[in-house]
């Protein structure tokens, strides 16, 4: 029996006589609390040195891109720029600005992503959280300000250089599965383009991250043939593979575009969940993708709260408001009162 | 290259140093290392997207015409400042079809490089080959017997009056080999390989399948334009010697059955009339055509913006536009291939 996400998870799994390695995952969800708990914490802790000064000549023109409204969190800011905390910065935005025509999109976005953490980038629609997910990805130039991925600043795009260090893996909105490979070509894809694993243990890789993901049987179908849920869960599957030949493993940094949109409610919490399972705790237990940090951009409440630890909160371009998923409800920015009431009235106009 | 998208799709070409992006409105930004810059540069004029172009992007819009952004890493010229010169170029709208366009001399910059160095998907190229070559021959044999009756029944009719019977031949081999077979195949394969690679490519624009592709380490241009030009540009020669052929056989076969010119007297025509440079001119040109096929409906492809309609739109025009590529394209050929007076039929009068 593998553990996929982490110490304090593989001490619930039970062992299963080898038959499938991932039966732990079922099990994730009766020991959620506790875990979650403990996860809080130990986040919590890393959140006041992942706070980010507002960029400098930004307040005049409506909101300022950082906005505490918690007191304790408005001493974080003094403890931003100490040099010793950016050591576990995965990614860094700095001032990004990205705008299509005349739609000024980004106006500012400053904010880090830590190891370890699990952050949910929320908003309106419309407010360039998927944006922000594609400039980070690479997929996007920003206008202005920079993307620094584990110190380095990014030049260019995707295909323009290669990042050691760090892979970002991106999972869109409609899972973007190639619709015609099978499902087996397009979890394995990076392997079948990019190493030299022979096809059988391409296969067998893929049969073990899908059943990671709780699909078996399933390699042989195309995209079409599968559900919304399943696609999203092959998708996922497919982000999280790695070339296992590989001496060394580079983290890696997965971004979610919506992954539980259009989803019934119990499908959402197993995209939640599984979400969840893939994050590498801790070095000793990496098994799966090795998944240091992930991103989430998401409206919806169930997985606000059930799969990401921390929240940005964007709004016209810029973050209005950053702080744990616990202090969402109860916070008094007027913007996330309205978002989370899902209110007519208040500053959010549609 | 590199293809980035923003919702909508996007043709952006890479090259380090060099990217374009494409779509509309002008609207000219810059990236300098200082970064408290914003607005205390804007004079810096606009002379620089002429004379020194370091990136320049062009940016989807949804709601209009595409943008330009021009990132300049090195602002250390010196040029005197024209905010007029700028102005002006902010408020140029330039045609969507302009960009696509250069997109297509991008694009198949970008294929040449890719081949010179040797980044050839093998896989997909067979695939391609496969589905551009055997799968379209029937189709092409269709055509090119009846283009070759129907042209047959003009020439023989008339030449028979004029009593040039030992002429027939020859007059339909020079027509066949040196236009009607390379532009009769390119037409079929237009129409059966460009709208489906340009379908299939915007497709995958639109699905964010390409995005995809960057994200899992694949060079779109690598995985999906380089086999089908490949592809193209191999299989075209070969579909225009079976085309060619096959015109020849139905020609010969219809004017002796009703017309009641012998088949040995047109075959012995043709056989007098042509000359190796007829049947190589052909492969050129077709290997030019299924470039220019190839070439154009992936570019239309991967610059689809929109869903369902524009994949429609690209498709089509793809294929309008290939089409006017090859017969331009054929021009173009013919007068450098066939000048002064020729002399190929004088044997078989």
């Amino acid at each position: 029996m593998v553990s996929l996400s982490g110490s304090l998870l593989s001490s619930l799994t039970v062992t299963n006589a080898g038959s499938n390695r991932f039966t732990r995952f079922p099990l994730y969800n009766s020991k959620m609390i506790h875990f979650r708990c403990y996860k809080r914490k130990k986040v919590q802790r890393k959140a006041v040195r992942a706070c980010v000064a507002p960029p400098p000549n930004l307040g005049s023109d409506g909101w300022s891109a950082t906005k505490f409204n918690d007191p304790s969190k408005s001493e974080n800011l003094s403890t931003v720029w100490e040099p010793e905390d950016n050591s576990d910065v995965l990614i860094e935005c700095r001032d990004v600005y990205k705008s299509f025509g005349e739609k000024h999109i980004l106006r500012g976005v400053s904010f880090k992503i830590r190891h370890g953490e699990a952050v949910g980038i929320i908003g309106p629609s419309g407010t360039g959280k998927s944006t922000i997910l594609k400039i980070i990805a690479g997929l996007l130039a920003p206008d202005k300000g920079e993307v620094y991925i584990r110190g380095k600043k990014r030049v260019g795009l995707i295909s323009d250089e290669e990042i050691s260090g760090l892979r970002i893996g991106l999972v869109f909105q409609s899972a973007a599965l190639f619709d015609s490979l099978t499902v087996r070509e397009n979890v394995g894809f990076l392997l079948y383009e990019n190493s030299s694993m022979s096809e059988d243990q391409i296969s067998e890789l893929v049969t073990e991250n899908l059943a990671a993901v709780g699909l078996k049987d399933v390699e042989d179908r195309l995209p079409s043939e599968l559900s919304g849920g399943m696609k999203k869960r092959v998708a996922l599957a497919r982000s999280i593979i790695f070339d296992t030949t590989k001496e060394a493993i580079e983290p890696e940094v997965l971004l979610y575009d919506e992954p539980t949109a259009g989803l019934d409610p119990i499908a959402s919490t197993v995209v939640e969940d599984l979400i969840r399972s893939v994050h590498m705790k801790d070095e000793a237990t990496v098994k799966l993708g090795n998944i240091a940090s992930y991103v989430v951009v998401t409206h919806q409440h169930s997985t606000i709260r059930r799969a990401v630890d921390r929240l940005i909160f964007l709004y016209d371009g810029k973050i209005v408001w950053q702080g744990m998923t616990h202090e969402f409800t109860t916070s008094s920015n007027s913007i996330v009162q309205q978002f989370a009431s899902g209110s007519l009235d208040g500053p959010i106009r549609y | 290259m590199q293809a980035a998208t923003y919702l909508q799709p996007i043709f952006y070409l890479c090259n380090r140093r060099s990217w374009v992006k494409t779509h509309g409105r002008m609207h000219m930004t810059r990236k300098i290392s200082n970064s408290s810059r914003i607005g205390s540069n804007r004079e810096f004029d606009a002379c620089k997207f002429l004379m020194r172009q370091t990136r320049v992007s062009v940016v989807p819009n949804t709601d209009g015409p595409p943008s330009i952004s021009l990132l300049e890493e090195d602002m250390n010229t010196n040029h005197a400042p024209s905010s007029e010169v700028e102005a002006f170029l902010s408020k140029w709208s330039p045609p969507r079809y302009l960009w696509r366009g250069l997109s297509v001399l991008i694009l198949a910059g970008q294929v040449i490089i890719r081949i010179l160095k040797g980044k050839i998907h093998w896989r997909n190229t067979l695939q391609q080959l496969e589905r551009v070559g055997p799968r379209s021959v029937g189709v092409c044999l269709l055509t090119s017997t009846f283009v070759g009756m129907a042209f047959t029944i003009q020439f023989v009719r008339e030449f028979t009056r004029l009593g040039l019977n030992r002429s027939v031949g020859g007059v339909l081999a020079l027509a066949f080999s040196r236009e009607l077979s390379p532009v009769v195949t390119s037409v079929v394969v237009a129409g059966r390989i460009g709208s489906a690679f340009a379908a299939e490519l915007a497709t995958m624009q639109v699905t964010e399948q390409t995005d995809t592709l960057r994200v899992l380490g694949a060079n779109p241009v690598d995985y999906l334009v380089m086999p089908r030009v490949i592809a193209s540009c191999l299989a075209l020669p070969f579909l225009t010697l079976l085309c060619f052929t096959m015109g020849m056989a139905s020609s010969a076969i219809l004017a002796d059955s009703v017309y009641g010119v012998s088949i040995n007297i047109i075959l012995d025509s043709a056989v007098r009339a042509l000359k190796s440079w007829d049947i190589t001119s052909a492969m050129i040109k077709s290997q030019v055509f299924g470039a220019i096929i190839s070439v154009v409906s992936c570019a239309w492809g991967v610059t689809t913006m929109g869903g369902a309609k524009g994949v429609g739109e690209s498709t089509t025009s793809a294929v309008v536009i290939s089409l006017v590529g090859v017969f331009i394209a054929d021009f173009a050929l013919s007068c450098c291939f066939f000048q002064g007076a020729g002399d190929s039929l004088k044997n078989c009068v």
